[in-house]
């Protein structure tokens, strides 16, 4: 292992026994020992001979869709699974959260849990009382930290577990799916402090959906596939490949989800009709596409936004109306309800588009569900003749 | 498997901390708090002393004391074991987000089980002096006997924790087993009352000896037999050996199943 490599992982294969009519119980197990059956069972491979050197210093960003891999991938760095085949090595002091918050225990007040869980995260007790101002300052809990943790709400729970996960201070620091929770401010705050991380030398690996801060954060991408690890590289590049790969269909978009918001309002089901009621997601240029938004707001909402969105397929942003911007105020919703949104031409011309619904706040900052690109509608063309570009714009030609 | 003991050592800190976690949740939002510790036992000794000496008419003298006697060690391993079986999977949210040498969470109870023994031997014996039964010198025993049963009821409760996670249903199982160990060993009668033509069998049960002593040293107050000292090393050896053994060889797999 080279003195400069971080990590180094070598040949590293993963597989779970993956059971069938599983004897779950004791019971079970006897009585199928005694008839003489044995359980029926066939191995998964979810990591298949992954290489990877990440250097001293670097970070590096992870993606995938769901169930290519990159979670165990996560856990296999972390130390949390055992490879089944292949080495791991590690220079330097890992701090693994995966999951911010993961090892807090709701009956204990905010300083109680900074003591537990700087323990497992390997702090001594003197290291946490001398970074404890530092910990409760970072996470704008001063007033709340007596109170138990069950009473915080789920930014507090989240500010506190990225303080205390940075508070470590370890040479390599692992986030999975972390930088989506809070409000604005305090995401431009953890990504100062992630700046400040990689300033001081130390290796950064992230997990995420969210392409974008990959892109931002990164220096270099790797793109788990099936559980093999298809491209590395630049960031710009593997995303572009990552991209590409959705577009064409060979990445299924239901498991690339980029769902997040509070909750306390879901999208329960969206639905695309043509002009005469039928259910489709096939349209030609310039019909009408008629959208329908069901919802359940398990609580009241004063003045909710809704807002949608369309991206060509390669990620272009074509347009962004919502309730606000359109002069429909909704004074509140509470239990389930709908919406009905209406284009009345559809002006794109032949191709598939993405889709986003998302519910806002007034502010139009904080999401109570958010649908990223989750939707796809296909787009014919019809009678009109254009091909080139995205756009279809209703228009003549005559010479003069 | 030293390693791993090693290991285990360093994440003393965290120990340190689950066993107060552990304490803690226990007794907050009681108002009793930490009495509940003495109390327990109190009262299970008055309704047992109530019903063996006056309905079922067990001539002993002092029959509280040789009860509490029993009960306490008893008590603290049935509560560990019991514990222990559901340890590794009410953290499964834990193990699966941070490395953590798996046995710290029983290994946790173990201690935080054994700080709540000890607090619960004041009241045995504040009920000796009332009832003016003499601590004798043979007392002084007692920490090398709770050092004895630690590292039996610590082998027990790893094997525990490890094999309800790839069977759930010996969660069920245990009640049973600890109800039938506990009529098994000799904690509400005493040791002469084992039928002869069973003396065999009932010899096999560690428990015997590593409770026994306790009574040894604080009712009767004498130094237990060298056969009963004997057999409560050599049984919370091998416990231990066994129990961290078989956690340790499937340690690597529990995360596949939990």
């Amino acid at each position: 292992m080279p003195d400069n490599a971080a990590i180094s992982i070598h040949n590293v294969s993963v597989k779970y026994k993956l059971i069938h009519e599983r004897s779950l119980t004791l019971k079970e197990t006897a009585i199928n020992f005694l008839k003489g059956k044995r359980d029926k069972y066939e191995y998964l491979w979810a990591l298949k001979g992954i290489n990877m050197s990440v250097k001293k210093g670097e970070t590096i960003g992870i993606i995938g869709s769901n169930g290519s891999g990159k979670s165990t991938l996560l856990k296999v760095i972390a130390k949390i699974v055992d490879p089944s085949d292949g080495t791991i090595r590690h220079n330097g002091m890992l701090s693994a959260m995966i999951e911010l918050g993961a090892g807090f225990n709701p009956e204990l007040t905010g300083e109680e849990n900074i003591y537990l869980n700087g323990a497992i995260l390997g702090l001594s007790k003197s290291t946490i009382r001398r970074k404890f101002g530092e910990i409760v300052e970072f996470a704008e809990l001063e007033k709340f930290i007596d109170i138990p943790v069950k009473n915080y709400s789920s930014g507090m729970y989240m500010r506190l577990g990225f303080a205390l996960s940075t508070a470590v201070d370890p040479d390599i620091l692992i986030i999975d799916e972390i930088l989506a929770v809070g409000d604005e401010s305090f995401q431009k705050k953890c990504f100062k402090k992630l700046n400040e991380f990689k300033q001081k030398g130390r290796t950064i690996i992230i997990v995420s959906h969210d392409l974008n801060s990959i892109e931002r954060m990164c220096d270099k991408a790797y793109l788990i596939r099936d559980g093999n690890l298809v491209s590395e590289g630049y960031p710009q590049d593997v995303i572009h490949f990552y991209r590409s790969l959705i577009s064409k269909g060979e990445i299924d978009i239901s498991n690339v989800p980029s769902r997040q918001g509070s909750g306390d309002v879901t999208i329960k089901d969206v639905k695309f009709y043509s002009s005469s009621g039928i259910e489709t997601d096939s349209f030609n240029t310039g019909d009408m596409l008629r959208v329908r938004i069901e919802y359940y707001a398990s609580k009241k909402i004063d003045k909710p936004v809704f807002g949608v969105a369309i991206h060509s397929e390669n990620w272009v942003h074509i347009n962004g109306p919502n309730t606000k911007l359109y002069g429909l105020d909704i004074d509140f919703i509470q239990g389930a309800g709908a919406l009905e949104y209406t284009i009345h031409s559809l002006t794109l011309l032949e191709g598939g588009y993405y889709f986003t619904v998302a519910i806002f706040d007034y502010t139009c900052t904080q999401p109570y569900d958010y649908w990223d690109k989750c939707l796809k509608f296909n787009v014919s063309n019809g009678n009109i003749k254009e091909r080139y570009g995205i756009f279809y714009m209703p228009s003549e030609w005559k010479k003069i | 498997m030293l390693n791993k003991l090693k290991e285990l050592y360093s994440f003393r800190e965290l120990l340190k901390n689950l066993v107060i976690k552990e304490l803690k949740l226990r007794y907050k939002r009681s108002v009793l708090g930490f009495l509940w510790t003495m109390l327990n036992p109190l009262m299970m000794m008055i309704i047992l002393t109530i019903v063996f000496s006056q309905l079922m008419r067990f001539d002993m003298k002092n029959f509280a004391i040789f009860l509490l006697c029993g009960l306490l060690p008893w008590n603290y391993f049935s509560q560990s074991i019991s514990m222990a079986t559901t340890s590794l999977i009410s953290n499964a949210n834990l193990i699966n987000k941070v490395y953590i040498p798996k046995a710290i969470f029983p290994i946790s109870l173990i201690f935080s089980n054994m700080v709540n023994m000890v607090l619960s031997l004041i009241p045995l014996f504040l009920l000796m002096i009332i009832i003016g039964v003499r601590i004798q010198p043979s007392v002084l025993l007692i920490p090398v006997l709770l050092l004895n049963l630690m590292f039996f009821t610590a082998g027990i409760s790893l094997f525990i924790s490890c094999l309800n996670v790839f069977f759930r249903d010996f969660t069920h199982m245990i009640e049973i087993i600890i109800m039938a160990w506990f009529y098994v060993t000799p904690i509400i009668y005493p040791l002469e009352k084992i039928p002869a033509q069973y003396e065999m069998f009932f010899k096999l049960n560690p428990l015997i000896y590593i409770i026994g002593n306790f009574r040894e040293v604080i009712f009767y107050g004498r130094i237990p037999d060298f056969s009963f000292i004997l057999n409560s090393l050599f049984a919370s050896v091998i416990s231990f050996v066994m129990g961290y053994w078989y956690f340790y060889k499937n340690e690597k797999q529990i995360i596949f199943y939990i």
